[in-house]
């Protein structure tokens, strides 16, 4: 008769297995989710009559997003970067100036992006409650 | 019970300061604040697909000509908005809440008054309610 010694080392095996690329696998779909936002932030710019860059490229290539990973936490910083052309428009597109504007929605990509991000890690999920 | 009426509702409780809506005039009166609502947007669902929540968004350009005046006017809008429920017939509304847009305090260098340019700080504001 077993005391269920082995059955628990080998579930121990299982969540370190499983536990192991996790992060890795986790930061592989925020890294797409913040791929995607950007591109519809780029999308979303290259509407605008006046913020588009006209001879070259403008505000939208400004988009880009930065790692900012510890141990613990996967986090992506997503927006116009102002170190690069039309990266100080930024504000203006997304907050307007004194007298208004601010035409750009900051939020539509995230609100896009949300439900994929959140089902893709949901079956992130089952696939390690699969494996246990 | 509109959603106009809503938005109506929500502005007129900014009171004290000067308020500029939908445009600023040529030649302002300083410190203003300027604000522009949105329509109310769906914010849930019923299982029915019916609109069960409605979510408005405003946002407020507070503007002086001194940091310290956009900053007085700023608390002036904050006392008068942040919490606070406005009474209009038809809805069920919840508390107003500011919304972080991580806005600095900046000069609108597009604008001029004797020599100067003014500050400004945007403010966006939402609130959640249905309607009865």
């Amino acid at each position: 008769m077993s005391d269920g010694l082995a059955e628990l080392r080998q579930f121990a095996a299982s969540i370190e297995r499983v536990t192991e690329g996790a992060y890795d696998e986790v930061d592989a779909v925020i890294f797409k989710g913040a791929m995607n936002m950007k591109r519809e932030m780029v999308a979303d710019i290259k509407k605008s009559k006046h913020f588009v860059g006209k001879k070259g490229p403008g505000f939208e290539s400004s988009i880009t997003f930065e790692e900012h990973n510890t141990k613990d936490v996967i986090r992506r910083e997503l927006g116009p970067d102002k170190s690069r052309p039309g990266g100080a428009l930024g504000n203006i597109y997304y907050f307007g100036t004194s007298r208004g504007g601010g035409s750009g929605d900051i939020e539509k990509p995230i609100n896009s992006e949300a439900p994929r991000l959140i089902g893709a890690i949901q079956k992130l999920v089952e696939k390690w409650a699969g494996q246990l | 019970m509109t959603g106009d009426a809503l938005a109506a509702g929500f502005e007129a409780l900014i009171t004290g300061v000067t308020v500029y809506k939908d445009r600023v005039p040529a030649t302002p009166t300083f410190p203003y604040v300027f604000v522009v609502t949105n329509f109310p947007t769906v914010a849930e669902r019923s299982l029915a697909r019916s609109a069960a929540a409605r979510k408005l968004r405003s946002r407020t350009q507070v503007v002086g000509l001194t940091a310290a005046s956009v900053r007085i006017v700023a608390q002036k809008l904050t006392d008068a908005l942040e919490g606070n429920r406005p009474e209009v017939p038809g809805w069920v509304l919840g508390a107003i809440e500011s919304v972080g847009n991580d806005q600095q305090l900046l000069p609108d260098e597009d604008v001029t008054i004797n020599g100067q340019h003014p500050l400004y700080q945007p403010f966006d504001w939402v609130l959640t309610g249905s309607q009865s």
